[in-house]
C-alpha cells in the first residue's frame, strides 16, 4: 500500500518552546489514521503544519509523493487536503447550506477533478451527515456538537483525498459519537476517503482507526495498530494514571 | 553641529511626550482589548481645559496642571470605561473601532463648541521662555529650557512608575491578567472590572500630561492639528511597542520625535525643501506607521476570535432589493418636486456620499477588511477626473466627461490594489491603522501640496493646483447633468443600481467567498481559496465605488478644498455607515445621507436660526443647538455597543408590522399623500412636510405594533423564532 501522506522530520518551535520535535509518520490511502496524545502533545500543531497554516522550523510534507512543504494552504487544498478545526472555524454569517455551498464553489473553481453540481452535492452531504433539518439555519445558532458535523460536511465538499479531523466528536453525545463513528467508517470503506483523526475519545479512536500514532510532548512516542498501541507501556505511562482498558 | 544639538533637544522633548501618550494607549489596550482612538482626543481636550483654567480663569499653573491631569482626566476616563467601553465585549473589530472614533469626534466637537477654533489659544510653557540654561557651541548659543528638562523627567518618571507597577505590584500583575483571562482572574479573587477601570484612569492621566505639555510645545492649542498629531505619533509609537511593550513604546515615541525634528528642521534650512517642510512634520510619523505595520511579524491566519459575534445582517432577496430600489427612486423623485434648489443640492451630495459608503459595505461589511479612509479614495477619483477628463471651452460651460470618470475609477482601483498589499498581511485593527495612515498621508501630504505633482510613468496629475478645484457637472452622452435636480436623480439612480448590484454580488459565489474570508480566513484558505486575489479584487471593486462617489460628491459641492477630504470626515462617514449597518446597502444610504444631509441641514438650520435670533441668544442659544446637532451623530456612534448591527435592522424590524397590516398601510400612504399634495400645491411649506413625515413615521409603526399585540393582524414571525424551531426539530 502506498503512503498517501508522508510527514518527515517535522519540528516546530515557538520562541524556544519546542512544540514538535523531529516527528515522522504517514497516513495510508483508504484508511483512518489516528493521531493521539495528551493535551499539549502537539496534535493540532501537526494539523496546522500539514494544512499549511503553520510553517515548520524544519521537515517535509508529501502528499502522494508531491512535496508540499513550501505550498500555502490554498495550494495544499488544491492537492486534496481538507480539514476541520478544534476551535470551530465556521462561516458564522452563513447558513449551514451556504457553508457547504461556498466550499463546493471554491473546490469547483480550482480545476482539480471533475466539476459537480454544488447544490446537489450539498444536499447529498447534508443528508449523509443528518444535517438536512438545519440546512437553512445560521450556523451560529447551532449547538457545538452539530456545528462540528457541519465542519466535517464542509471539509467533505471539496472531495479531498485526505481529510484531517480535529476532535470531531467533542461536544457530541455518546449516541451521536457512535453514529458519527459508523458513518466515518462507512465513508472510508465505500468511497476510498482517507482520514487523519485527532480525538480525545480514546475508545472511539481504538474502534475506528486502522493505525495510530501517539504524540507526547512534541515527540512521536509510538506507532502501530490499535492492539499494538493498547499494549504499549510507554503509551500507558504517557496517559498518566489511566488504567489500561481506557486506552 | 549646533543645529544638530538644537534639533536633538527639540526631538527628544516632543519624543518623550509622544511616548507618554502612546504608553497610556498601550496600557488601556492591554487591559481592555480596546484600541482607543479617542485617546488623542482626551489629550487634546485636556490641553483646552488647561488653557481655560490658566488663561481664562487665571488659576495658578500648578493647580490647574494637577487638576486637569490627575483629577479630571482620570475621572473622565473611568466614566468612558464604565459607560461605553465595558459594553463592547463580543463585538467585532469594526464596531470597537467606530465607537472609539465616535468618541473622538465627540471630543473634537466639544472642543469646537467650547473654544472658537478660529482664534488662538496659546498656553505659555512652564517657567516661561526665560526659564532656560544657555550653552555655547561652535560660536552659537544653544538654549535648554527648564520646560524641556521637566518634560523628559516627568515622562521618565511616569514610564518607570508604569513599568514597576506592571512588574512588581499585585494590581499591575492583575492588569496584565485581565486581558489574558478575566474569568480566571475573577476565580482567583481579582476584580477585572476595577482593574480595567484603574488602567483607564492611569491612561487618562498620561494622555492629559502629554496633551498639556505638547500644547505648550506647540504654543497654540488647535483641535484639529493637535488631535491628528497625537493620534498619528501616539499610534505609531504604540505600534512600535506592538501594543505590548512599554519600553519599546517609549523608544518608538522618542524615535518619532527625533525623526520629525530632524527632517523638518533640516528641510527648513534647505531652500528647495522649504515648501515641503511643514508637511514633513506629520508625514514622517504617518509613513513610519505604514512601515511599522508592514514589518510587524505577521499574524497567523485566524478566524473570528469569537464563534458568535453579536452583529447579524440579513441579506435581502433580489425581489425585495428591486422593490426597495424602485420605492426609493419614486420617493426621491417625489421629494425633488417640492425641494428648493439648495436642499436638492445637499441631498445630491448626501447621495454621492452614500455611494462612497457603498464601498465600505462591500469592503468592510462583506469582506471584513476595514478601511478608515473611504473619502481619500473618493478624492483620487475626483482629482484624476478633474485633471484629465474635462471637456468644453471653460467655466461655466466645462463638463466632466465619462472618459474622465472612467480614468478616475481606473486610477483609484490601482491605488486600491496598492493599498491592498499591506492588507494581505494585516487584519482588523492593524489594517484600520494602515488605511488611516494612508488617509492622513493623502490629506496632509499629497493634497496639501499646491504645486503640480505627477505620478511617474502614468503621467497622472495628483494635486490641488492653487489649493482648490471646481469639478464641473457630468456630461452623460448628449445630456449635461447641470441642474441640482438632474444631479440628484442621476446619483439616486446610480445608487439604486449599484446597491442592487452589491446585493446580487453578495448573493453570488464571489460574495459568499468574501463573507467566508471575513468569518474565517483560515478555513477559507484550507478549502483552497487564494486569499490574495480575493482581497485585492475586493479592494479594487470598493475603490471603484469610492471613485464614482467621490466624483459625484465633488460635483455636487461645486468647489472643493483639501479640507473636503480630511481624515476626520472619512471617520465620520465610516461611523455613519456602521451606525446605519455596515453589512447592508441601506446602512450605506443612512450613513451617507445622514452625514451629507442630516448634519448639513440641521447645522445650517440652527446656524441660520442662531444668526437670525441673535437677540435672545442669551436665553435659548440656537448656537448651542447647532453644536449639539454636530455632536449628535458622534453620540449615536458611541452607543453602538448596545446595538452593534446598526440601526437599519431595528428600523426595518419596527416597520414590519405596517406591511402586514393593510388598514394601517393604506392609512399611512394616504396621510403621506395628503401631506405631499399640500406641499406640492404650496398650501404649506416644506418644513410642514418634514414635520408630518416625521410624525407619520413615528405613529404608524406604533399603531401597527399595538394592533398586532391586540391580535388584529397576523404577527410576523421573527427570524429567531423560526431558527429556534428549526434547531429544536
Amino acid at each position: 500500500m502506498t503512503n498517501l501522506l508522508d510527514v518527515s522530520n517535522v519540528s516546530v518551535s515557538f520562541r524556544g518552546t519546542k512544540a514538535l520535535i523531529d516527528v515522522s509518520f504517514d497516513c495510508q490511502a483508504g484508511q483512518i489514521t489516528g493521531l493521539i496524545g495528551p493535551n499539549g502533545a502537539g496534535k493540532t500543531t501537526m494539523f496546522n503544519v500539514i494544512s499549511g497554516l503553520l510553517k515548520p522550523t524544519s521537515g517535509k510534507i508529501l502528499l502522494d509523493g508531491v512535496d508540499l512543504s513550501k505550498a500555502n494552504p490554498a495550494k495544499r487544498a488544491r492537492q486534496g487536503i481538507s480539514r476541520t478545526f478544534q476551535r470551530l472555524e465556521l462561516f458564522v454569517s452563513l447558513t449551514v447550506r451556504e457553508n457547504l455551498v461556498v466550499a463546493g464553489e471554491i473546490r469547483n473553481s480550482l480545476g482539480r477533478g471533475e466539476k459537480f453540481d454544488v447544490a446537489n452535492e450539498a444536499d447529498r452531504v447534508m443528508a449523509l451527515l443528518d444535517l438536512t433539518d438545519v440546512a437553512d439555519v445560521d450556523v451560529a445558532a447551532l449547538p457545538t456538537g452539530r456545528a462540528r458535523v457541519v465542519e466535517v460536511a464542509r471539509a467533505l465538499m471539496t472531495r479531498p483525498k485526505l481529510v484531517l479531523l480535529d476532535e470531531p466528536a467533542s461536544g457530541q453525545s455518546e449516541e451521536e459519537t457512535e453514529r458519527f463513528g459508523e458513518l466515518l467508517r462507512k465513508m472510508v470503506d465505500d468511497s476510498g476517503l482517507s482520514v487523519c483523526l485527532v480525538e480525545h475519545d480514546v475508545p472511539l479512536v481504538m474502534r475506528l482507526c486502522d493505525r495510530i500514532h501517539v504524540l507526547n510532548f512534541g515527540e512521536l512516542l509510538a506507532s502501530g495498530t490499535p492492539d499494538e498501541i493498547r499494549q504499549n507501556t510507554a503509551v500507558a505511562d504517557a496517559y498518566l494514571g489511566a488504567p489500561e482498558e481506557t486506552i | 553641529m549646533a543645529n544638530f544639538i538644537v534639533f536633538l533637544i527639540a526631538g527628544i522633548t516632543s519624543g518623550v511626550l509622544f511616548a507618554l501618550a502612546a504608553s497610556g494607549l498601550v496600557l488601556t489596550y492591554t487591559t481592555s482589548g480596546i484600541f482607543n482612538f479617542a485617546h488623542g482626543g482626551v489629550a487634546m481636550l485636556a490641553a483646552f481645559v488647561f488653557y481655560q483654567m490658566t488663561q481664562v480663569w487665571m488659576w495658578p499653573t500648578w493647580i490647574a496642571f494637577v487638576a486637569v491631569c490627575f483629577v479630571l482626566a482620570p475621572l473622565f476616563q473611568v466614566g468612558i470605561y464604565r459607560l461605553i467601553m465595558r459594553r463592547l465585549s463580543g463585538t467585532s473589530d469594526i464596531t470597537k473601532i467606530v465607537v472609539t472614533i465616535s468618541l473622538m469626534l465627540a471630543l473634537f466637537g466639544l472642543a469646537q463648541w467650547g473654544w472658537d477654533q478660529s482664534s488662538l489659544h496659546s498656553i505659555p510653557i512652564f517657567w516661561g521662555a526665560e526659564g532656560e540654561w544657555t550653552f555655547h557651541l561652535g560660536g552659537r548659543d544653544i538654549y535648554l529650557q527648564y520646560f524641556q528638562v521637566f518634560s523628559v523627567v516627568v515622562a521618565l518618571f511616569l514610564g518607570i512608575a508604569l513599568s514597576v507597577l506592571f512588574k512588581r505590584t499585585r494590581v499591575g500583575i492583575a492588569m496584565r491578567a485581565v486581558v489574558d483571562s478575566p474569568d480566571l482572574l475573577k476565580l482567583n479573587g481579582g476584580v477585572p472590572d476595577k482593574v480595567a477601570a484603574l488602567s483607564w484612569a492611569i491612561g487618562g492621566s498620561m494622555a492629559a500630561v502629554a496633551g498639556v505639555l505638547i500644547g505648550q510645545v506647540q504654543g497654540n492649542v488647535d483641535a484639529t492639528s493637535l488631535t491628528i498629531l497625537l493620534i498619528t505619533c501616539g499610534v505609531t509609537a504604540a505600534m512600535i511597542g506592538r501594543l505590548r511593550s512599554i519600553p519599546m513604546t517609549v523608544f518608538g515615541g522618542v524615535l518619532i520625535g527625533l525623526e520629525m525634528s530632524f527632517f523638518s528642521g533640516y528641510a527648513s534650512l534647505h531652500p528647495a525643501w522649504t515648501s515641503w517642510s511643514p508637511s514633513f512634520g506629520i508625514a514622517i510619523p504617518v509613513m513610519s506607521l505604514f512601515v511599522v505595520l508592514l514589518v510587524l511579524p505577521q499574524d497567523r491566519l485566524r478566524g473570528a476570535s469569537l464563534s458568535r459575534l453579536r452583529e447579524r445582517f440579513v441579506v435581502p432577496t433580489m425581489k425585495t432589493s428591486w422593490v426597495a430600489a424602485g420605492s426609493m427612486l419614486v420617493f426621491v423623485i417625489a421629494l425633488s418636486q417640492i425641494m428648493g434648489s439648495s436642499d436638492t443640492q445637499t441631498l445630491a451630495s448626501g447621495m454621492a456620499l452614500s455611494i462612497i459608503a457603498l464601498s465600505l459595505t462591500m469592503l468592510t461589511g462583506f469582506a471584513g477588511e476595514i478601511n478608515l479612509a473611504p473619502i481619500s479614495f473618493g478624492a483620487i477619483g475626483a482629482i484624476v477626473a478633474y485633471h484629465h477628463g474635462l471637456i468644453g471651452p471653460g467655466y461655466p460651460d466645462q463638463r466632466t466627461s465619462m472618459w474622465g470618470i472612467f480614468l478616475g475609477i481606473v486610477a483609484t482601483m490601482i491605488v486600491g490594489a496598492v493599498v491592498a498589499v499591506p492588507a494581505l498581511r494585516l487584519r482588523g485593527l492593524h489594517l484600520a491603522l494602515a488605511t488611516m495612515a494612508f488617509g492622513i498621508f493623502m490629506s496632509v501630504f499629497i493634497l496639501s501640496f499646491t504645486g503640480v505633482v505627477t505620478v511617474p510613468l502614468l503621467h497622472i496629475q495628483l494635486s490641488f493646483v492653487g489649493g482648490a478645484m471646481t469639478v464641473p457637472p457630468v456630461k452623460f452622452f448628449l445630456w449635461s447633468l447641470v441642474s441640482p435636480k438632474a444631479q440628484l436623480l442621476s446619483s439616486t439612480v446610480l445608487f439604486c443600481l449599484l446597491g442592487v448590484g452589491l446585493i446580487a454580488l453578495r448573493r453570488s459565489s464571489y460574495g459568499r467567498r468574501l463573507v467566508a474570508m471575513k468569518d474565517s480566513p483560515a478555513a477559507t484558505a484550507t478549502l483552497g481559496q487564494n486569499l490574495m486575489w480575493l482581497k485585492i479584487s475586493a479592494f479594487m471593486f470598493s475603490s471603484a465605488l469610492a471613485a464614482v462617489g467621490g466624483v459625484l460628491y465633488c460635483i455636487s459641492l461645486g468647489s472643493v478644498q483639501t479640507s473636503t477630504f480630511d481624515i476626520l470626515f472619512s471617520f465620520a462617514l465610516v461611523m455613519g455607515t456602521v451606525v446605519g449597518g455596515i453589512g447592508s446597502v441601506s446602512g450605506a444610504l443612512l450613513g451617507g445621507v445622514g452625514l451629507g444631509v442630516g448634519l448639513t441641514a440641521i447645522q445650517h438650520t440652527f446656524f441660520n436660526l442662531a444668526n437670525a435670533h441673535n437677540d435672545f441668544g442669551q436665553l435659548v442659544s440656537w448656537a448651542t443647538a447647532y453644536h449639539l446637532a454636530a455632536l449628535l451623530p458622534a453620540t449615536i456612534g458611541i452607543t453602538l455597543g448596545g446595538n452593534p448591527s446598526g440601526s437599519v435592522a431595528n428600523i426595518v424590524e419596527s416597520y414590519k408590522p405596517i406591511i402586514k397590516d393593510l388598514p394601517v398601510l393604506i392609512g399611512t400612504l394616504f396621510a403621506l399623500g395628503v401631506a405631499y399634495v399640500l406641499t406640492l400645491s404650496h398650501v404649506w411649506g416644506n418644513w410642514w412636510f418634514v414635520f408630518c413625515f416625521g410624525i407619520i413615521g413615528i405613529i404608524s409603526p406604533a399603531v401597527a405594533g399595538k394592533r398586532m399585540e391586540g391580535g388584529q393582524a397576523s404577527p410576523p414571525q421573527s427570524n429567531n423564532v423560526q431558527l429556534e424551531m428549526a434547531v429544536q426539530q
